[in-house]
């Protein structure tokens, strides 16, 4: 993909912005990783680390993306391997963790791989869903001699779409469990 | 296209939608004000592939809030190279990107608002610059409906971008809190550029990146107003809350900075617009 035109705004449309808070879980019944749809996953960015344990941080806001390879162990030595997130794509920082299969299934997403205390990577996953534009709304106000005018604006509180992001082992063992709100942006 | 309508009481700036009509943008008590939109407006759509995104609310250096266009083109020749978080020169990946992000060719201010408009309106004057913002964003929504601004290549999948107005922000309700403030990179120096409430980022618009993990995090949930004032330069502005950090400080706009005369960090205080 490098060296692909893009337009920030073809990058900036559609891009699942996510925030999240960690939960960790365990076992994960066979069940429950049947199936599923597979995700397209790709390498963003990496930095090695050593004794990371494995876990996993979307990525929270443009200003703390610093915070997050600082936190994560990625900075200063991250680097940048492929082009930034893409419409519909969601963002994390694995840390101790390589991952090699990636599906989304009833339980959420299923990022499956093996653990690596020897790196932090930055993952970009295809969702495959646009969100679609919040609505646009115009209201009517008064001005204090009582002249009608619209003002548009989005609403305040833009309804989020939260979904579990689960990494497990290939044996199956669930070894972490983030919930991940995913920002309708158009 | 812009016209002005009115009726001698009042004048409003209208501004025409992709389906024909027409959207009153601003009002103004008196002609002057709306020409001067009226021709600021105009001129910048007339600007080559200007980025009609780039069209917000700021605090200018004289003190007066404003509905500005940030100076945002595209990049003509298609060939401008944009580096993705390597923003100091490191080795890192240059990507092309149909945009320049803020030359220095400066930006355009709309329109000041004044006195004459607070009284208008019987509002503040940073609530204003953001309506005016948002009613100018709403009808020119999308290249494809084309106001004279052409992007290079104005077909084509590349350019079937959207330009929403900005959110509604209600007004932060706790006590003054004292806080050490960063100022953010540029967001072309980032992996994404969009904030937490989903906007994209524009360094020179009145934002801010505030915590958001723990007890606190009802305080500084998105999209609130809230009152930034730094005691060194005497200086503050009115911002609204759009990003988070997972740090414990504010991390303001360089619209935000310059208003209150801030470079690098320092201590603000949060309050109540």
């Amino acid at each position: 993909m490098i060296g692909v035109r893009i337009s920030r705004r073809q990058l900036l449309r559609g891009t699942a912005t996510v925030l999240g808070a960690a939960a960790v879980g365990h076992a994960v019944p066979a069940w429950a990783l049947s199936g599923g749809r597979a995700v397209p996953m790709r390498s963003i960015g990496t930095a090695s680390g050593s004794d990371l344990a494995p876990s996993i941080a979307p990525l929270a806001g443009l200003a703390g993306f610093d915070d997050l390879l600082q936190r994560t162990g990625a900075a200063p030595a991250f680097r940048w391997t492929g082009l930034p997130p893409a419409p519909g794509e969601a963002t994390f920082l694995l840390s101790g963790f390589s991952p090699n299969h990636v599906s989304l299934r009833h339980m959420g997403l299923v990022i499956e791989g093996a653990r690596d205390p020897t790196a932090v990577r930055m993952l970009g996953l295809g969702l495959g869903r646009r969100p679609a534009p919040p609505d646009v709304v115009v209201e009517v106000l008064r001005t204090p001699e009582g002249v009608p005018y619209e003002e548009a604006f989005l609403p305040a509180k833009a309804p989020d779409v939260t979904m579990p992001v689960s990494l497990v082992e290939s044996a199956g063992r669930r070894l972490t469990t983030v919930m991940v709100p995913i920002l309708a942006t158009g | 296209m812009i016209h002005v309508a009115g009726n001698h009481r009042h004048y409003v700036v209208q501004c025409r939608t992709c389906s024909g009509g027409w959207f009153g943008v601003a009002q103004f008590r008196h002609v002057a004000g709306a020409n001067t939109l009226k021709e600021n407006l105009n001129g910048v759509f007339s600007r080559p592939a200007a980025d009609l995104d780039f069209i917000h609310p700021t605090k200018l250096p004289d003190g007066n809030y404003a509905v500005v266009w940030a100076g945002v083109a595209w990049c003509q020749a298609g060939n401008c190279k944009t580096k993705v978080g390597n923003c100091d020169g490191g080795a890192g990946v240059s990507h092309t990107t149909f945009e320049s992000i803020y030359k220095s060719q400066g930006g355009v201010v709309l329109k000041r608002v004044t006195k004459e408009d607070t009284d208008w309106y019987g509002r503040p004057p940073w609530k204003i610059a953001l309506s005016w913002a948002n009613n100018i964003r709403k009808p020119i929504n999308g290249w494809n409906c084309s106001k004279g601004a052409q992007p290079p290549y104005s077909t084509g999948p590349l350019f079937g971008g959207i330009i929403l107005p900005l959110h509604a922000a209600t007004d932060w309700d706790y006590p003054p809190i004292k806080m050490t403030a960063t100022v953010y990179g540029y967001g072309e120096c980032q992996p994404s550029f969009l904030t937490a409430n989903g906007e994209i980022f524009h360094t020179m618009d009145l934002t801010l990146a505030v915590p958001y993990k723990g007890r606190d995090s009802k305080k500084w949930a998105r999209n609130q107003w809230v009152k930034i004032s730094n005691r060194a330069t005497g200086r503050s502005v009115r911002a609204r809350l759009t990003d988070v950090c997972g740090c414990q400080h504010v991390d303001l706009s360089r619209g935000v900075a310059r208003a209150l005369k801030m470079a690098g960090t320092g201590t603000v205080t949060v309050s109540r617009p």
